[in-house]
Parts: structure tokens; sequence; C-alpha cells
């Protein structure tokens, strides 16, 4: 039987350790490892619905996502043991295993041109599902990241969900955009910290 | 690992899964020595949750679920719990007790004799193994060793199921493809100026408010090209031209030169100055200027494209291997006239120059053509177009 979903909150991505919702996480992960199947669907309740999005998100097919997202939790299930709360925070653990799956789909699709034309295309139609999309799911915890994501500078947003969702490589984009790799690659750096500082400053 | 990246740049290479696993492994290692990159690293990720988590919501779908149980049934308990599983299901308790019964039995063995050992019961021993889980029916046939035939129909199946992956990854690739396609199909709708064509007329002759005459089938094709280009339906392979730094390529006798700055920015400044700068006039000016050629009704068709105006020429209105200097103005109040130089061929010639939404201006554009032929004829000839053909 399929568990009930989670509604996720403000508090779910705080990297803080106090978090209660990082706490319950990392509970129920423990929990995970010592083989507890109860434990593992309450995780799968909490997590599917931001795990499964993210997915389609990156692969813009929701075959393959959904061969991902079973993928991705069976990966929890086994390495349950091997996440170290000290290193990182829950979700950012499983959301670091999904994506790399999603990578490994994309790398295996038919090598991109990621010339200029590519790049807007890309942008285009990363903006598109962004917007266009109809979010009956849309919860407060998407909202706020939505908002952290849209008070970007243009160039800044477009670089990290390049990277990001689309997996296109510091290089690649150097080489699509025109502009020096350095200014790419702090480009997506302060991008990454940004999106962190405006979500820890909605929590102040 | 190469020296250019600094550990800010690692970390978000690492936090991205852009490291090889040599170097992966080499930061890791790095990152167990120092709470600064572990902090670094942290941040970074925290910065990337809040990016997936403001990816539009979707519901899995619940088969997604049953297939996660299967797998995790198939698959049994995780690898770290092995201990726990072990001692859970009895084997650990049976693994004692059997320990157990051989020190017992070597023990007895030092004081009686095997026949003696044989026949000692050992009731802790059978209350234990009593909850193990029930062994196998038959445990040799669940290991015999599989035959040919059967390892060559396993090896079949296998590369059946490999090949069937493979297609389906080429379909889902192929569907990506045209969503992505489809999405900026979708952009470009919302475009209502994506592509606007404009007409000049001579504007000694009309002052632009005659109907434009009909284009040649040469200009018809060169601009048909250009468009064809421009959408990237052609290919737009070009070389830059060492002097002057424009690119320039020929395409089915139609010659294209781009005027725009070398990296392609369009920040309204001549790829190459003119020597000198052709006098720019208002419209109502220009039916008296006497330097106004007067062709027999030339016209140039144009296209604007987002940051830049195609304009077609051809020997109606650029005399063939002729100095040119283009020079185009809104007929607004304040908008500058900017110019640039290249050298016409013999062939039809499509040029490109860099265009702001706000160069036309209210009224229109002017285009000023001045010609320099090779036996030093000059010529000045200007062309209208509305701002709203």
């Amino acid at each position: 039987m399929e568990p009930v979903e989670h509604q996720t909150t403000r508090s779910d991505v705080s990297g803080d350790s106090l978090s209660p919702e990082a706490h319950e996480d990392t509970r129920l992960l423990a929990r995970v490892a010592e083989g507890d199947q109860g434990g593992f669907a309450a995780l799968y309740r909490r997590r599917s619905t931001l795990i499964y999005s993210l997915l389609i998100r990156m692969l813009v097919n929701e075959m393959e996502a959904q061969e991902v997202m079973q993928d991705a939790f069976v990966h929890i299930w086994r390495r349950a043991h091997q996440f170290d709360s000290g290193r990182s925070s829950p979700m950012a653990w499983m959301i670091m295993i999904a994506r790399g799956l999603a990578m490994d789909r994309l790398r295996a699709r038919s090598r991109r041109k990621a010339g200029h034309a590519a790049y807007e295309r890309e942008i285009a139609s990363l903006e598109l599902e962004f917007k266009g999309r109809q979010q009956p799911d849309r919860d407060e915890l998407a909202d706020v990241c939505a908002s952290a994501l849209n008070q970007l500078p243009d160039e800044q947003a477009h670089a990290v969900q390049l990277a990001f969702i689309r997996g296109w490589t510091h290089e690649e984009i150097a080489h699509a955009t025109g502009e020096p790799l350095g200014t790419v690659k702090a480009r997506i750096r302060r991008g990454l910290l940004a999106l962190r500082k405006t979500l820890k400053d909605y929590h102040a | 690992m190469p020296d250019f990246h600094s550990p800010e740049d690692e970390a978000t290479l690492y936090v991205l899964g852009e490291l090889t696993i040599s170097e992966r492994a080499e930061f890791e290692a790095r990152m167990a020595k120092s709470a600064e990159l572990r902090q670094m690293v942290r941040e970074l990720e925290e910065g990337m949750v809040v990016l997936a988590a403001g990816a539009p919501r979707r519901r899995p779908p619940s088969e997604i679920w049953s297939g996660i149980e299967k797998a995790v049934a198939r698959d049994g308990k995780p690898e770290a719990a092995w201990w726990r599983i072990f001692w859970r299901n009895g084997w650990a308790a049976a693994a004692l007790c059997l320990a157990g019964w051989l020190l017992y039995a070597i023990l007895l063995s030092g004081r009686n004799n095997a026949k003696t050992l044989a026949i000692q019961p050992t009731p802790v021993h059978v209350a234990i193994a009593a909850n193990t889980s029930p062994a196998p029916e038959h445990p040799i046939s669940t290991l015999r060793t599989p035959t040919n035939g059967e390892r060559q129909l396993l090896q079949v199946r296998a590369e059946e199921i490999n090949d069937l992956r493979l297609r389906v990854a080429a379909m889902a690739q192929e569907t990506n493809e045209l969503s992505q396609l489809l999405a900026l199909e979708r952009a470009r709708l919302g475009e209502t100026n994506r592509i606007k064509f404009y007409q000049f007329t001579s504007a000694s002759a009309s002052n632009g408010e005659a109907a434009a005459p009909p284009l040649s089938p040469v200009m018809q094709r060169a601009m048909l090209i250009s468009i064809g280009r421009e959408l990237g339906v052609l290919p737009m392979a070009a070389k830059t031209h060492p002097a002057s730094g424009h690119t320039a390529s020929t395409m089915g006798g139609i010659d294209f030169v781009d005027l725009r700055t070398p990296t392609g920015s369009s920040d309204n400044q001549p790829a190459n100055p003119p020597p000198t700068q052709p006098a720019i006039q208002q419209p109502d000016q220009l039916q008296t200027e006497s330097q106004v050629a007067d062709l027999s009704e030339p016209s140039i068709p144009a296209f604007v494209s987002g940051d830049k105006l195609v304009v077609g020429l051809d020997p109606s209105t650029v005399p063939a291997n002729s100095s040119v200097t283009l020079s185009f103005a809104g007929t607004s109040f304040g908008v500058h006239p900017t110019s640039w130089d290249f050298a016409m061929g013999q062939n039809p010639t499509v040029v490109t120059i860099p265009f702001s939404a706000n160069y036309f201006g209210s009224g229109g554009g002017l285009l000023t053509i001045t010609t320099v032929t090779g036996t030093g004829i000059s010529n000045s000839s200007q062309f209208f177009a509305p701002a709203n053909p």
C-alpha cells in the first residue's frame, strides 16, 4: 500500500541540525539503516513528492523519472547506513542520490551540442516548464524556493539551473554564453549561496 | 586535479558531481581534514536543496512505491544491517549454538571417545534451531550450475534487455528533444515581434509612403535563405575577415556579411568605423537634397530579428565591386546614426547590422548607402521604412 504523502514545510530544507524536520528525516534514515520498512515508508511519504518533482524537471520525461525514482529509493534503502548527519543534511543527501542517478540518464542520452542555440533552447524550456506548469500540488516550501530562484539575477538563475537541473558542465555553459570560465564558476557558486541565504533570511 | 581550481570551485564541482572519481576521492580526503571545506560543501548543498525544492510539485504515481516495495523485498535488508538481520532471523543464535556445541564436543572428546560424543543429545541446540527459518526442501537444486543451453538463453535474454533499454533511452531522448522544441516554439509564439519585415524604399522618390515595388526573384531567394539561416534551418558557417573583423560567407550565389562586432554584441558601435560620417537628414528634408540618387524604384528588403537588422542589397541599389558605407538612423529626435563599412562583390549581398528596438523611433528608419566604385565615382542614396509597415 502506498504511503500517504507528507506536506513539506519551511523548515524542511534547513540544514540546521536543530530543525525538527531534518531531525525527523535523520531519525527515519537511522531506522532505514536498521532495515525498518515502516521507517522507510514514512521517509518515502515525506520526501517522495519533492524528489519526484526534481526528477521530472531534470529528465522532462515521466517514464524515465519514474524509473529513476524507484532506483533512487532503493539506493536510499541500501545506503542509509552511509548517511552522516555531520556532513550533509538528510534532504541534501537524498537529493544528491536522486540527482546522481538522473545525471547518469542525462549522460547516457546522445551528446548534446552545447552551443548558443542549445543554450537558448534550454533556457526557454526551463522557464516555460517553471512558469507554465499547472501546479495543483504546490506547497509552501516550493513557493519559498521558487521565489528565491526568481530573486536571482537572470544570468545566475540560468547558470545554476543549467548546471544543476540540465547537468551542463561549467565549460559547456562558458562556451555557449561566450563568457570566461571563471565568471561562470563564480556565478554558479554565488547563485547557490544566494539561494541558501534567501531561505535562511526567510527562516529568520 | 588542475591547479587553477580554487577550493570554492572544487566544492561547487563536487556538489554538482562534476569531479572525476579520483578528483572526488582526493577532495573527500581533504574535506575529512578541513572543517572549512566541509562547511563550504554543506552551504552549497543547501543552495542545491533550495533549487531542487523549487521545482513545480508533481506527485509520484502509486506504481512507483509498489515497485520500490518489490525491489526492496527482493533485495532484502540494507547492507549495513546484515548483522541485525543475522540476529533477527535466528542465524546468529544458531551459529552461537553450533559453536557452543562444537566446544562442548571438543571438550567432551578430551574425556570420552567419539562414539560417546555421537550419542550425546544437546537439548539447547534443538530448542534454538526451532527458531530459525526453515531450510529449502531441495537446497542442492537451487544451487545447481546452469547448463550451457541455459547460459546461452540467459545471455540472449540479457542482450535483448540491453537492446530494449537502449531503444527506450533513444526514444526518451527523442521525446525530450521534441518537448524542448515544442517549448521553444511555444516561447516563440509569445514573441509577437520576433521577425518583423520591412521594405526600405527610395526616400527621394516616395518618402516611404508609396507601395513598395516587388522584389526581384534573386532578392526573394536571398531573403528566404537569410530567414532560413536566422531560424537555424540553414547553416550559418562564416569566416571572419582578418582586416575588418566582420564575418562573411557565400551560399547559393548570395554573399552574407555580418557587420556586428566580432563578439556578436549589440552595443550599437560600428564594427569598422567609416572614414567619413555620411550626412543624415530628417525625412522632411530629403526631397530637396540634390545628392540623393534618383534610382528607378529601388527598394531594399529587410527584417528585424532580435538584436539585428538584416538588409538585402543588389546591383539596383549598390554597384558591384564598390566600397560601401551603410548608415542607419531612426527618425526620432535623439537617435544618432551609426555606420559600417564593407566591400560589395559581384553577388547580391545580405548585410546584418546591430539593431535595438528604439532605433526606428515613432516615425521610421532611414538607411543611407554611400558607395565608391573602383573608378572613384561616389554616390549616396537614402531609403526609408515606416516603423509599422
